[in-house]
């Protein structure tokens, strides 16, 4: 579709899309394929290629087998250089298993984690190139970095 | 008036779906629509779905006087992009509505911001929807921050 880099964005449901799609200006001119929880999403992406995971949280753990099954496939098929993803665990999922295949990664942890870091923000942040939270008063100089917000 | 209730799609929002239930019941002026997620009673006195698709959930929005939620961050971001003003009850981790207490933060950064009703028990939505029926929606973002995240996701892209 584009001789950009090619970009796999992931986000989980809710907040986590919607604050995927305020940043998408950002993938404009790459190659970008988009991955989330709802299979409705795809309308929101149109033109774009669109992949539906099962989700996974505390709540959901044993999807967890077929949710990093499923990320497998895609990654294998996509082949992004650069992986993005605004949480949450599905996000964090996606973020290692890109790294170990190669991909450049880049971690935004929820403008919804103003007090603290999420979880899997903590988790995802040893691995991810670029690690970022929403808000300065969480950034400390090894990370996360503070370099703007959705809002 | 229109009513435009949305709890997002974690875990079961009993409290504030029956709350607007009950509070619909008696309000024959009122028309409620309800995207209620895994919570478990189906209301009795207004439309619901357990959720909906993008285009749908933004056209009830549309349509909305009032907006009736959780405290969730997508709902903000709506109805700072659609001006409407929102009446929020946090989630709490107590009565595992929610697994963090992520809400109660949300909300308290949130209250006091032009268009945001933050209520913190059920018993206030009535009074507080009355009182909210047609005043200023919520101001959407300044947009500096955002250009500034977006400029460094670009950048990092493009190595």
């Amino acid at each position: 579709m584009s001789g950009g880099p090619r970009v796999l964005a992931v986000a989980s449901g809710g907040g986590h899309w919607t604050e995927l799609m305020r940043i998408r200006e950002a993938f404009e001119g790459c190659d970008v394929a988009y991955v989330s929880v709802k299979p409705w999403y795809r309308e929101d992406v149109a033109g774009h290629r669109f992949y539906a995971i099962p989700d996974v949280s505390r709540l959901h753990k044993w999807r967890i087998a077929a949710t990093i099954a499923r990320l497998a496939w895609i990654l294998l098929r996509e082949r992004p250089q650069v992986l993005v993803t605004t949480g949450s665990a599905p996000g964090m999922l996606a973020l290692r298993m890109a790294k170990v295949l190669g991909a450049r990664t880049v971690w935004i942890d929820s403008v919804a984690n103003i007090e603290e870091m999420s979880l899997s923000g903590l988790k995802a942040g040893k691995a991810a190139d670029l690690w970022l939270t929403q808000w300065s008063h969480l950034a400390k100089p090894e990370g996360p970095h503070y370099r703007g917000s959705v809002l | 008036m229109k009513l435009f209730v949305t709890v997002g799609s974690m875990l079961p929002f009993d409290r504030l779906v029956r709350a607007i239930d009950d509070f619909v019941g008696t309000r024959p002026d009122i028309e409620a629509f309800a995207q209620i997620g895994e919570t478990r009673n189906r209301p009795r006195h207004m439309d619901s779905r357990q959720m909906m698709t993008p285009a749908e959930y933004r056209r009830m929005f549309e349509e909305a006087d009032v907006v009736v939620s959780h405290v969730g961050i997508g709902t903000v971001i709506t109805a700072a992009e659609l001006c409407k003003p929102l009446v929020m009850l946090p989630r709490q981790m107590e009565l595992q509505e929610v697994t963090s207490r992520h809400q109660q933060a949300t909300a308290r950064w949130l209250a006091g911001r032009p268009g945001v009703h933050i209520v913190s028990s059920e018993a206030e939505l009535p009074a507080k929807i009355d009182e909210v029926a047609g005043s200023r929606g919520v101001d959407d973002f300044e947009s500096e921050t955002r250009a500034e995240l977006i400029r460094t996701v670009r950048d990092f892209i493009r190595g």
